[in-house]
C-alpha cells in the first residue's frame, strides 16, 4: 500500500525541522553576517561587500590559507590515492597474506583522531619521546623540528597518506572485484604482463571510482581542519593555517565573526563548485561490461 | 546542600521580618551568577571568596561555575541580553566596553576592610588604566601578571653562573651556559607570542617608556625608530644564539619541561610558570627569577607587568549593583592576600603581598616589582586582536631568522598604519607616559 502524502509529511517533519534549525537557519545567518562587522558579542553593522573585498586581496591570510589547502589536496591527497591504488591492486592479486594487509591498511581509519594525533606526536616530537628524532640523534644528526609551524604541512604528508590510504583502498578493491576476470584472461592471452593488465584493463575500468575518490580528496582537502588544529595547539600561524582553521581563529580568537562568515561562504562556494563539476563528470558516458 | 538550604531559609525569614538585606526588588534572595574561566588555578579561591561573601552579606547567594570554555558559553547570552552578573574570563573586554555591555564601576565606594580608603585607592598605580574608558572603570584585575626570566638557583650555584646585572654580564653568562652544553633559553615555540614579552622588555630598555608607549599608541614611525630596531636586533640575536635549537616544535609545557629538567638554564615566562609546572618540577629545583638587564644608564628600571584576570560586571545583569559590591569584596586586600597564597602569583592590590609569607620565587618577583620605577604592559592584543596576531606572525619570522630585524619593524609599522587608517577599527585611549619618565631627546 502506498503511504498517503500526509503520512510522508508527518514522518519527514522531524528530520526537516531539525535540519532547518541546525543547518539551514545557521547557514542563512552566516550568509547574512558575512555582510556585517559582527564581532560575536556586539550588534552587527552592515558593511556591504567589505569582507569579501578583503578576502580578494592576494596578500591576505585567506589567500595563504587557501594555498595551504591546495597543498593538502595536491601532495598528500594525490599520494594517498596512488598508494591506495597500488595497495588495492596487489591485494586484489590474492597474494599470500593479502587478507591481513587489507585489515592492516584499513586500521588507521578506525582510530579516533585524537589517538592518531597522539601516535604521530610520539613519532615526530622534538623531545625525547619522538622516535624519529631519537634515531637521528643516535646516528649523530641534529634533531628535526617536524612539528614546527614552518614544517607542519610537509610533516602531514605521511600522516595523511597513512590515515587515508586504507579507506580509498577499500573503495578501489570493491571496484576491482566487479571487473570480470574474463577481461584479464583475454589480456593475458594477448601477452599482457601485470603492468599492462593494470594500465589497460584495471585503470580504465576504475575511472568512475577514481573520479569519486578525487572528489572526496578535494572536498576533504578544502574542509581540512582537525590535525592542524591539534598539532598547532589551537594556534596555527600563517604557515600552517588552512581555510577552516582561519575561519575559527577569525571568528572566535580575533572576534571577526563577520569576516569569518564571509570566508565560510567562499569555502562553501568552492566546495559547491567541485561537487557540481563532479556530478557533471559522473553523468558522462559510463562504461558497460 | 543542607547548609545552602538552611541559609536560604534564614535569609527568607529575615527578609520577611524586615531585616537589612540586599536590594532585590523581590522577597527572594539575590542570586549572583559568577562565571569563571577554569584553568590551571582552578576554582578554589573563587569558591571560598563566594562563600565568605554569602556569610558577610545577608540575603545574597553566589552561584559560581567554571569552564575552560566559559567565554564561548557566555557569548550567546551576552547577545541575548541575559548575561551572568559577573564574569572572570578572556571575553573581548574592549569590544564589550565599546558596545556598552559593561557596568561602570564606582571606585569611590569605601574599600572593604580598609577604613578611610576608597576602593580605587587600594589598587597599584596604573593597573586600572587598561580598562578605564571615557572616565569609567569597566573591569577589575584580580591578578598582577609580571614577565620575568626564570632560573634554577641550584643549577646556577653548582655551575658558578651569576645572575647578570648588565647586558655584558648577560651575554657572558649565556656564552658560559652554552659552553657547558646547556641551551641558555627554553622557548615556547608553538606559541611565538611568548617572545613578545621579551621584545617589549628590550624596547623599554632601549628607548625608555616613551618608545614603548609610542608603539602602543600606534604613533607613526614608532616601529622604525632606532629603539625598536635595536630591540628587534637583540631579540633575534638572543633567539638565534641562545634559544633551545628544537624550541619551535615545542609547546609551552614541552619547552618548560626542558627547563625544569635542567636541559635549559632559563625561560622567559609570566608568574604562572611555577603553578603550571608544579607537578613536574624536581624537589631540589630552586626556582627564582630576574629581569632583563639595562641597556642604557639613563633609562630607569621598569618591570613588565600589569593587571590581568579581568573581572567584569554586565550592565544587563539582573543584580548588577550587588555584583559590583561582590567584586569590591573579591578584590579586598584580605581576599587578594588569599589569592597570592592560592595561586603563587601576585595581586593588583597594594599591600596584599605584605600580608603573605612569600615563597622564594615569588619573593624575587616581588623585589622586582618593588624596585621598578613603573610597570608597563603591551595593550596591542587587548585593543587590536588583528594587530596582535600580525605581531605573533612577524615575531616568529624574526626569532627564526626568516626576516631581518629591519623587515620585522617595517612590517609592524605597516600593520600599525593600516589599523590607524582604518576608520572601522575603534582606537584605544592613548597610553600616558608620566612626566617624570619623559625625556627631552630620545
Amino acid at each position: 500500500m502506498r503511504p498517503s502524502r500526509g503520512m510522508i509529511a508527518v514522518f519527514l517533519l522531524p528530520a526537516v525541522a531539525l535540519y532547518t534549525v541546525f543547518v539551514l537557519i545557521p547557514a542563512l545567518s552566516a550568509f547574512g553576517y558575512s555582510f556585517t562587522d559582527f564581532t560575536g558579542v556586539t550588534r552587527p553593522r552592515w558593511i556591504g561587500l567589505e569582507n569579501f573585498t578583503e578576502l580578494a586581496d592576494t596578500g591576505s591570510d585567506f589567500t595563504a590559507a587557501l594555498l595551504n589547502n591546495l597543498f593538502i589536496i595536491l601532495v598528500p591527497g594525490t599520494a594517498t590515492l596512488l598508494v591506495a591504488l597500488a595497495f588495492a591492486f596487489f591485494i586484489d592479486q590474492q597474494l599470500h597474506g593479502s587478507r591481513l594487509f587489507r585489515v592492516v591498511f584499513f586500521f588507521p581509519n578506525i582510530l579516533p583522531l585524537a589517538a592518531t594525533a597522539a601516535l604521530w606526536i610520539l613519532v615526530f616530537s622534538a623531545t625525547d619521546i619522538g622516535a624519529v628524532n631519537r634515531v637521528l640523534r643516535a646516528m649523530g644528526f641534529a634533531p628535526a623540528q617536524f612539528m614546527s609551524s614552518a614544517n607542519l604541512l610537509r610533516s602531514l604528508v605521511p600522516i595523511l597518506v597513512w590515515g587515508g590510504a586504507g579507506f580509498y583502498m577499500i573503495l578501489f578493491l570493491a571496484a576491482m572485484s566487479s571487473i570480470p576476470s574474463t577481461l584479464y584472461e583475454a589480456a593475458r592471452m594477448d601477452g599482457a604482463g601485470l603492468w599492462h593488465q593494470f594500465r589497460h584493463v584495471t585503470l580504465p575500468l576504475l575511472r568512475d571510482t577514481i573520479a569519486m575518490c578525487l572528489i572526496f580528496t578535494i572536498i576533504g582537502g578544502l574542509k581540512f581542519f582537525d590535525l592542524i588544529w591539534i598539532f598547532e595547539k589551537q594556534h596555527p600561524t600563517r604557515d600552517s593555517h588552512v581555510v577552516a582553521t582561519l575561519i575559527y581563529s577569525m571568528a572566535f580568537n580575533q572576534y571577526r565573526s563577520g569576516y569569518g562568515a564571509a570566508m565560510s561562504i567562499v569555502q562553501f562556494v568552492l566546495i559547491l563548485a567541485v561537487t557540481l563539476v563532479s556530478l557533471k563528470l559522473f553523468r558522462k558516458e559510463r562504461l558497460e561490461y | 546542600m543542607a547548609r545552602h538550604g538552611e541559609r536560604l531559609l534564614m535569609a527568607v525569614l529575615l527578609a520577611a521580618a524586615g531585616c537589612e538585606k540586599a536590594q532585590t526588588g523581590s522577597n527572594g534572595p539575590v542570586l549572583l551568577e559568577f562565571a569563571v574561566f577554569e584553568g590551571g588555578y582552578g576554582l578554589g579561591w573563587h569558591e571560598r571568596a563566594s562563600r565568605a561573601y554569602e556569610e558577610a552579606t545577608l540575603g545574597v547567594r553566589v552561584s559560581l561555575w567554571g569552564s575552560p570554555r566559559v567565554s564561548e558559553k557566555l557569548r550567546p547570552r551576552i547577545l541575548r541580553g541575559n548575561p551572568p552578573e559577573i564574569a572572570l574570563c578572556d571575553l573581548p573586554i574592549w569590544l564589550l566596553m565599546q558596545g556598552g555591555k559593561l557596568r561602570p564601576l564606582d571606585l569611590s565606594r569605601p574599600a572593604y576592610g580598609q577604613p578611610g580608603k576608597t576602593w580605587g585607592d587600594t589598587f597599584l598605580p596604573g593597573v586600572l588604566d587598561l580598562t578605564t574608558y571615557q572616565g569609567h572603570c569597566l573591569a577589575i584585575p584580580t591578578e598582577f601578571g609580571g614577565w620575568v626570566i626564570w632560573y634554577d638557583q641550584k643549577l646556577w650555584r653548582d655551575r658558578g653562573w651569576q645572575v647578570p646585572r648588565t647586558w655584558a654580564d648577560f651575554e657572558r653568562v649565556c656564552q658560559e651556559i652554552k659552553r657547558a652544553g646547556i641551551a641558555p633559553f627554553a622557548f615556547q615555540g608553538k606559541y611565538p607570542s611568548y617572545a613578545i614579552g621579551t621584545f617589549f622588555g628590550l624596547l623599554q630598555r632601549a628607548g625608555g617608556l616613551e618608545a614603548f608607549a609610542a608603539t602602543q599608541n600606534l604613533e607613526p614611525g614608532a616601529w622604525v625608530a632606532s629603539p625598536a630596531i635595536q630591540a628587534a636586533r637583540l631579540m633575534q640575536d638572543i633567539a638565534l644564539s641562545y634559544f633551545d635549537p628544537n624550541c619551535m616544535a615545542l609547546s609551552h609545557i614541552e619547552s618548560q619541561m626542558e627547563f625544569v629538567n635542567r636541559r635549559c638554564a632559563m625561560v622567559a615566562c609570566g608568574l604562572w610558570l611555577k603553578h603550571e609546572m608544579e607537578q613536574n618540577t624536581p624537589p631540589d629545583f630552586e626556582l627564582s627569577c630576574f629581569d632583563l638587564p639595562p641597556l642604557r644608564d639613563d633609562v630607569p628600571y621598569m618591570w613588565q607587568g600589569g593587571g590581568s584576570h579581568l573581572c567584569m560586571v554586565f550592565r544587563d545583569a539582573s543584580h548588577a549593583e550587588q555584583a559590583e559590591d561582590f567584586l569590591r569584596f573579591l578584590t579586598s586586600r584580605s581576599n587578594m592576600a588569599k589569592w597570592i597564597e592560592h595561586s603563587g602569583s601576585l595581586a593588583p592590590v597594594r599591600g596584599a603581598a605584605d600580608d603573605v609569607a612569600l615563597p622564594p620565587d615569588l619573593k624575587a618577583a616581588k623585589e622586582l616589582m618593588d624596585r621598578a620605577a613603573y610597570s608597563f604592559q603591551s595593550r596591542l592584543s587587548f585593543f587590536y586582536p588583528g594587530l596582535g596576531q600580525t605581531m605573533v606572525d612577524q615575531i616568529r619570522f624574526l626569532i627564526t631568522g626568516q626576516c631581518r630585524p629591519e623587515a620585522f619593524c617595517q612590517a609592524m609599522e605597516a600593520a600599525c598604519q593600516a589599523v590607524r587608517e582604518n576608520p572601522r577599527i575603534p582606537k584605544a585611549p592613548p597610553m600616558e607616559v608620566p612626566a617624570r619618565f619623559r625625556r627631552a631627546s630620545p
